[in-house]
């Protein structure tokens, strides 16, 4: 297992190498520059680029910026937020999105799980239909949707929760984000869970189990969760990862300073390094969940473990 | 291994990529001349039925009747606005613009004439309206039109290249005289002058108006440049006029609106706490180095310079006591308050406001090192020189008289910077409000980037207590806030006390108590490309 573990751990910093690379090279392929401005004359644009070391060759730029970024600086923002310590930026903002987005995985988790156990324990029933169609409105209805009518039934008409995010209530006033961030992964993990919950209901060992008397919720949770949520925990990762990463257009809505909406906003302004600094946190954090997934997946399934080990 | 495979290859083909893209443009050589057709830039001026295209963008925008705005400047000598002197040299006529266009494909021996329409796509849900409409009302005059949406960076960086056609583009006034926006068209300006306008007889207008002392005959110039550019060569094509429709509560009063300079928020009064809205947030506190409205107003804030512009665009003295000038306007020495106080975050004196702050800023201003995109601010106020000559004296010395001179010093590029201050703070100077010093009739009190800033009374100013007995607010807060519908709501439920309405809420609003009609100095024109292909 040690051996699958570092074997593992060192094929991530090799992708993450590779990304930032692709990155960088991306960066340099946007059209325009930090400093495309109807202001600037092209002598200021040139004495910018030296003055932040745009001026020099895309690799002796890489090598540098990952030196730096081994000491934990990641540059600083030109056109943002400008000077500003691109590593504190990200920090505060990744803050508030990790916030809003683990309330709505726990949210999504645990609506997302009810609903797909009920309606594979009452396959076929009315109960499974109303599940159904519960999960099938959750994926097509865009989270924007949700949030606004949220704002405006929840927070405006009945005044029942802050319309916007407020700093000095952060709890309070993230809730309904994360509720309408969430919709669309209850959906997802309940649609999960339903069909793998019937299929492992539907096999020979479950059979064996209820023959040989073991009692109800016993089996549920001891064979049928525990084999079902497998692949579950698979769709989970990837959901998490998106989740935490913020969502531009929920942070639009309320009004949160959240990482999302950074991301967005570094890529039309050509802000070089903030950029590449969110875009490469939301990869550590991908690669970092698959990592974490993979080696759940072992301890969960001896049997993944197992061979990958004789391989 | 099979990944590290996978790796490469992605790496090839996106270098393979790179190497194909190249350059594009100018691929057609056939359709490069067509716009130095005057025929064609005429059947285009003649095409667009702008009153139709604001109706429908319902902001409170105008149309353009020539590249100088509304209310940007007034006559020296009758002080009538410069569009009443100049009136309309744009008109809409379908008739006339299908005429220009029949000659155009004559003398061009065409059947189609083609334009890719470049515009912006986050510049603003008003651009993409406006430039759909125009698309619609050049194809109706038999032009084929291709829309190209590009992110505004790329679409600057584009135009700078000269790698489009003609592109939908704004310029805001950065001074209340028509010399901001004629110095744009000059042939010497590749900054600006994207399409390569080039034609004598404008050029040798803008420089006799801005050679001459007599104000009068420099307006007379400035006329006559207008109408070579738009009415003769109808070179660059104006389009609209911005407006902004907002609401602002009932019983806050103060905030200046100045289409040609930085809005003045310094006066908010009405209530202890006013929360207002913005949509962007700080860039840059620095004020030299700042560029943008936003940051300039925050700076207006927590700065003050020598002047200050009241409601109507009149300056007032600020940080300055009293000046003097000498008889042929070319020497102004300032006197500097002797209760004028840098203070610090936590409202306590960190120094006197000396000349010397204005002498060290301004050279900072016009230093390489900063780059400063304002760098050029005090030529344009025909400023020579300037020195401390005591601590509260300061003097300037100006190439020529100059009629802006007094009101740009109110502009947040010429405000004092203290000089021990910013170099104890090195790098991080004006990255948060610890790490600037005030000296105007606020104080920054804090600035979550992205969320709000806000800014408490500065009891050391020396407005401070008339402001207090003017009802004057004690705490000023921006919200950062970009969606307009949640906006509004908030301002409904009483948390905000300004809101920005987009052009879908206006006509439920209109008639809201508190709403707002205001002129911006912003000309959307289109920037035809006459002489710069493929550089």
């Amino acid at each position: 297992m040690r051996k699958y573990i570092i074997k593992r751990v060192l094929i991530s910093l090799a992708t993450l190498f590779v990304i930032l690379l692709v990155l960088f090279i991306l960066m340099d392929l946007m059209p325009g520059t930090p400093f495309n401005d109807e202001k600037l004359t092209e002598a200021q644009k040139t004495l910018l680029y030296a003055k932040y070391g745009l001026d020099r060759p895309l690799l002796t730029r890489f090598f540098l910026y990952a030196k730096n970024m081994l000491k934990g600086d990641l540059g600083v923002s030109y056109a943002i937020n400008k000077n500003f310590a691109v590593s504190d930026m990200v920090k505060d903002r990744l803050g508030i999105s990790i916030a809003v987005g683990g309330m709505a995985m726990l949210i999504g988790t645990v609506f997302g799980l009810i609903l797909g156990i009920l309606a594979a324990l009452n396959h076929n029933s009315w109960i499974d239909n109303l599940c159904s169609a519960i999960s099938v409105i959750g994926v097509s209805v865009p989270s924007y949707v949700c949030a606004l009518l949220l704002c405006y039934f929840i927070a405006y008409r009945l005044g029942w929760l802050p319309i916007l995010y407020n700093v000095e209530q952060p709890f309070i006033s993230l809730i309904l984000p994360a509720i309408a961030l969430s919709v669309s992964p209850t959906a997802n993990i309940a649609r999960f869970t339903r069909s793998e919950m019937i299929d492992v209901l539907n096999s020979d060992y479950i059979l064996l189990v209820q023959s040989k008397g073991v009692r109800n919720w016993k089996m549920i949770i001891t064979h049928v969760l525990r084999n079902a949520l497998i692949p579950v925990i698979t769709v989970m990762g990837p959901i998490l990862v998106n989740l935490l990463t913020g969502s531009s257009v929920i942070e639009k809505i309320f009004g949160i300073p959240g990482i999302g909406r950074l991301m967005i906003t570094a890529i039309q302004e050509n802000d070089y390094n903030v950029t590449i600094a969110c875009a490469f946190v939301y990869s550590v954090m991908y690669i970092v969940m698959m990592l974490f997934v993979d080696i759940l997946y072992g301890i969960i399934d001896p049997r993944i473990r197992i061979t990958k080990e004789e391989k | 291994m099979k990944k590290l495979l996978t790796v490469l290859l992605a790496l090839l083909i996106l270098v393979g990529m790179t190497a194909c893209s190249g350059k594009k443009g100018g691929d057609d050589a056939a359709d490069v001349v067509i716009f130095q057709n005057e025929n064609v830039r005429k059947a285009m001026i003649y095409a667009i039925d702008r009153d139709t295209l604001v109706k429908s963008l319902n902001d409170g925008s105008i149309a353009a009747e020539g590249i100088i705005p509304w209310k940007l400047a007034a006559n020296p000598v009758s002080g009538a606005d410069f569009r009443e002197d100049q009136g309309s040299l744009v008109g809409y006529d379908v008739d006339k613009a299908k005429e220009y266009f029949a000659k155009a494909c004559e003398e061009l021996g065409k059947d189609t004439l083609t334009i890719n329409l470049l515009y912006g796509t986050n510049e603003g849900d008003s651009v993409i309206k406006a430039a759909e409409q125009v698309a619609y009302y050049l194809e109706e005059v038999g032009f084929e039109v291709n829309l190209v949406a590009k992110q505004k960076k790329e679409r600057l960086a584009l135009m700078t290249d000269g790698d489009y056609d003609v592109a939908l583009t704004r310029w805001g006034p950065d001074y209340a005289d028509p010399q901001t926006y004629m110095d744009l068209f000059v042939s010497t300006n590749t900054s600006n002058n994207s399409g390569r306008y080039n034609s004598a007889e404008y050029d040798a207008n803008v420089a006799a108006a801005e050679a001459t002392t007599d104000m009068a005959e420099r307006w007379q110039y400035f006329l006559a440049a207008e109408r070579n550019l738009v009415a003769d060569d109808a070179a660059d094509i104006p389009v609209f006029q911005a407006g902004g429709a907002m609401i602002i509560r009932p019983g806050v009063t103060g905030i200046q609106f100045h289409s040609a300079a930085v809005d003045n928020y310094r006066h908010v009064a009405g209530k202890e706490a006013v929360t207002l809205v913005t949509n962007t947030d700080i860039i840059y506190l620095d004020n030299q180095v700042a560029t943008d409205g936003t940051s300039f107003i925050a700076d207006t804030m927590f700065m003050a310079g020598l002047t200050e512009l009241e409601e109507g665009g009149n300056w007032k003295l600020d940080l300055a006591e009293s000046y003097e000038v000498n008889d042929d306007a070319t020497v102004y020495t300032f006197k500097i308050r002797d209760d004028a106080y840098w203070v610090t975050k936590d409202g306590d004196v960190y120094a006197p406001v000396t000349a010397y702050d204005f002498e060290f800023a301004w050279n900072r201003l016009v230093s390489e090192e900063l780059a400063s995109e304002y760098g050029w601010w005090l030529d344009t106020m025909s400023v020579e020189s300037w020195k401390a000559v005591d601590d509260k004296t300061f003097e300037v010395t100006l190439t020529a008289p100059s009629g802006i001179f007094m009101g740009c010093l109110a502009f947040p590029s010429t405000f004092p910077i203290n000089e021990e201050f910013l170099t104890a703070q090195g790098d991080q100077y004006a990255t948060s409000a610890d790490t600037v010093l005030a000296c105007g009739p606020f104080i920054l009190d804090s600035w979550t980037p992205g969320y709000s800033y806000e800014f408490k009374k500065n009891d050391m100013y020396y407005f401070a207590s008339d402001y207090v007995a003017d009802g004057g607010a004690d705490k000023v807060v921006f919200r950062v806030l970009e969606d307009t519908q949640t906006a509004l709501m908030e301002y409904e439920a009483g948390n905000i006390d300004t809101v920005i309405l987009s052009g879908e809420q206006v006509d439920a609003n209109k008639n809201v108590d508190g709403y707002v009609d205001r002129l911006q100095g912003y000309l959307f024109y289109l920037s035809v490309n006459i002489n710069h292909y493929g550089e």
